[in-house]
């Protein structure tokens, strides 16, 4: 299964007048790929309307035409695509129109990157630079940098005077909410009326006094949200901790609910999670653990204290590939034995992946099959007509961003 | 505990008594696509290992990639026998983390169907159960009832099986027309046909025979090993997730949560049949209680829960499932963990299994009510 270039897609003969894009780098991503084989059928298929003889679509079709070939292969992105793809079916003046956004589009870009490297020469931080300020023709781009900054140092200060919790500006976070919400990097200062609940610390909880009491330096942190306690343990004393709730005189917890993990890359030294949701049956209550790890280190394994967490770890150690020490009975549980990667870390694609299990194992196609899978897939992004299901469509094959501002 | 080794050359085969014995992943008594790998001493089972994985979709992979309202549908297909029970955990999970006062109609509609949605659990449990055993008349006439549940459903939500019943902060719409008198005609025949079942099954000989004693399971093996739901109160734990942490209106409502006493798959078919008339009391009282009003809270445009994790866990037919949402404060959540109650009932097979016959390793996976679209996610 190996990636073959697209020159395959469709031998139509009705394209000669259609000139290939110059030949696609090596590294491309698969969306980058998709976006071009688009590109390539829509001016393929607008050549042959033309051949057709549609008299005032054959004049414009060598602006679509070039459009698509001068715009290089990666930069290619669907919006631009689209852009193009729709004009040659149009009427003369939307086809104008068209050709005249991308221009200004192509322009706008440009402006875009040099007022960010400006910027970023200038020691200030704007490294988003929004679509109206770049479109403003007049000013040069230092002076636009410049009033970029001063107006994002108005806002902070705005913000810094009218309150602490109205916003989640990358002021710095008390340390409870920074573990529990344990997101880690700051986030964009999106504005908002007002914030939903926040952790707070949980310091006082009868069961924390009593982890604290008896087990000196396990737990690391205690905080509350939305009234269920977390305790962050040292992962080293997860054991420890796990018997000692499960013999706790007061509340025994001798249910192990759920026992899970969580990534989180941007903590490069623990980036994994452990969390274990327990419950006591007898009193009712509610505790979860948490302990960050690194995949190598992992955590010692609680088969011992539940025997429900066998197939839970392994289920961790499968889909994330965090080590249990002492676990009786440590392979893959879903995936096949001979996977590579695991598949709920964050840098795992969301595409479909060809490794040495799919070579293996899944039919080798011929180079039809492969021809008409790929026009299949071709086909379903052309079938979604209008911007907004081409949008979800986007969102469903690259979890590309939907709301500009969330998760810089 | 530990991988059941299969004998690789002839000579061992032959010369010990043991027996390796691949059953499923397509073999109509596993309910789906479980490979059962058992090590036979004669027709004894001495030793089991579950292969699972063959439904495996991602989900939780999928889920982190679509905003919050995009991701109910997904939870239909992990266990497509109770999707409207599915939907449930998850909505109130992002309306409970945001905040959100849904109105108490909606609540009253949800458990209405969820407890609907249970009984056509059971009754499909009862009718494979029963066909698993030996008895094939149960099958047809539990389907028949699971059909009228799922007319009910099908004029209410507009599909059968994976509904897409709830939206975050309500209901799509409103109760359709005639929506009282269908529940009201189904719930006012439907004890008629548990006394059906009950004549059929309860003292039958065979069917005795078959579920006295297999699967012996005691009450601190089933905690320790994480059994919940029927599987679990069979045992004698009274522990139901409606009673001691009421959603939905379930603190509204009188009903009794039955237990076994012995663990075995008898006490567990006894337990599901009684749950089944409790759940036909709650749509009663439900239906009787409903109060006018509106069935949508105002919910924000784009759903964007703070930044936090939060666990919820509701009663599910099969057993306490579960779901830890962890937000980043944007429009797509961060992590969604399900808690498969059947993976974790699953776990149990192979300490029930022991030393007991081949024929009773298909009663006890029948008893522990296994969906593998949830197993598997």
């Amino acid at each position: 299964m190996n990636d073959e270039p697209d020159n395959t897609s469709s031998p139509d003969s009705a394209d000669s007048a259609t000139e290939q894009p110059a030949a696609p780098p090596a590294d491309e991503t698969a969306e980058e790929k998709r976006a071009r084989m688009m590109a390539e059928i829509k001016a393929k298929a607008a050549a042959r309307m033309a051949a057709k003889g549609s008299t005032p679509a054959a004049s414009e079709t060598p602006t679509a035409k070039t459009e698509t070939a001068a715009a290089p292969p990666p930069a290619t992105t669907p919006a631009a695509a689209a852009t193009t793809g729709d004009a040659p079916s149009d009427k003369t003046p939307e086809e104008k129109r068209a050709r005249i956004i991308a221009e200004a589009k192509a322009k706008a870009a440009a402006k875009m990157a040099a007022a960010k490297g400006g910027a970023t020469a200038g020691g200030e931080t704007p490294t988003t630079t929004t679509s109206p300020v770049a479109a403003t023709p007049a000013t040069s781009d230092e002076e636009k940098a410049a009033r970029i900054a001063e107006a994002r140092a108005k806002a902070a200060a705005f913000k810094g005077g009218a309150g602490e919790t109205g916003t989640n500006a990358p002021t710095p976070k008390p340390p409870a909410a920074a573990g529990a919400a344990s997101a880690g990097a700051p986030k964009a200062p999106v504005k908002k009326k007002e914030e939903g609940a926040k952790p707070t610390d949980a310091s006082n909880h009868p069961l924390v006094k009593r982890l604290r009491e008896n087990l000196d330096g396990a737990v690391v942190e205690a905080s509350e949200f939305l009234g269920q306690l977390s305790v962050r343990v040292v992962p080293a004393r997860v054991v420890e901790v796990c018997e000692f709730l499960k013999r706790d005189a007061e509340s025994p917890f001798e249910y192990l609910s759920d026992l899970t993990c969580v990534h989180f890359p941007e903590n490069a030294d623990a980036p994994f999670e452990v969390v274990y949701n327990l419950y006591s049956i007898s009193t009712n209550a509610r505790v979860r653990l948490k302990a960050a790890t690194t995949d190598a280190a992992g955590v010692e394994s609680v088969t011992g204290v539940w025997p429900a967490a066998n197939w839970m770890e392994r289920e961790v150690y499968d889909l994330f590939g965090v080590q249990f020490l002492n676990h009786p009975d440590l392979r893959r549980i879903l995936l096949p034995p001979d996977w590579e990667g695991h598949p709920l870390r964050k840098d795992y694609p969301l595409e479909p992946v060809e490794n040495n299990w799919t070579a293996k194992h899944l039919p080798e196609f011929s180079d039809v099959q492969r021809e008409q899978l790929e026009q299949r897939r071709a086909y379903g992004l052309e079938a979604l007509s209008t911007p907004n299901e081409r949008r979800v469509r986007e969102i469903f094959i690259a979890g590309k961003e939907v709301m500009p501002l969330d998760r810089k | 505990m530990h991988q059941v080794e299969v004998a690789t050359t002839q000579e061992t085969l032959l010369d010990s008594p043991e027996m390796v014995l691949n059953m499923g992943p397509q073999h109509p008594s596993t309910h789906g696509v479980l490979r059962v790998v058992l090590k036979l001493d004669g027709e004894t089972v001495i030793d089991l290992d579950c292969d699972i994985g063959y439904l495996h979709r991602g989900m939780e992979k999928i889920a982190e990639n679509r905003l919050y309202p995009m991701i109910a549908p997904y939870w239909d297909r992990l266990d497509y026998i109770a999707a409207v029970s599915n939907g449930l955990l998850w909505v109130e999970t992002v309306e409970q983390m945001m905040g959100l006062e849904v109105p108490p109609r909606a609540h009253y509609i949800r458990t209405i169907l969820t407890e609907l949605n249970r009984i056509s659990s059971h009754l499909l449990w009862l009718a494979t159960h029963g066909l698993d055993i030996g008895s094939f008349t149960v099958l047809l006439w539990a389907l028949r009832e699971r059909e009228e549940i799922l007319k009910i459903f099908e004029r209410q939500f507009g599909a059968r099986l994976t509904c897409h019943a709830w939206r975050i902060g309500g209901m799509p719409n409103d109760t359709y027309d005639g929506f009282t008198e269908d529940v009201t005609q189904f719930v006012n025949n439907f004890p008629h046909r548990l006394a059906e079942y009950e004549t059929l099954l309860s003292e039958n000989r065979i069917w005795l025979g078959r579920t006295v004693g297999i699967g012996v399971i005691s009450a601190e093996d089933a905690i320790a090993i994480g059994l919940s739901g029927p599987a679990l109160r069979g045992s004698g734990v009274a522990w139901d997730i409606r009673k001691s942490r009421p959603y939905a209106a379930y603190a509204d409502m009188e009903f009794a949560v039955p237990v076994g006493e012995n663990g075995d798959t008898y006490d567990r078919y006894l337990v599901r049949l009684e749950e089944m008339r409790q759940s036909r009391l709650i749509v009663q009282q439900a239906l009787a209680k409903m109060p006018d009003g509106p069935v949508n809270a105002k919910v924000p445009k784009i759903i964007k829960p703070p930044a936090g994790d939060y666990y919820h866990s509701i009663e599910g037919p099969k057993g306490e499932i579960g779901c830890y949402l962890v937000s980043d404060g944007s429009s797509r959540p961060a992590r969604v963990r399900v808690r498969p109650p059947c993976l974790i009932n699953l776990q149990a097979l192979r300490q029930m299994c022991l030393g007991h016959l081949v024929a009773d390793v298909v009663a006890i996976i029948g008893t522990l009510d296994i969906v593998l679209g949830e197993i598997d996610r």
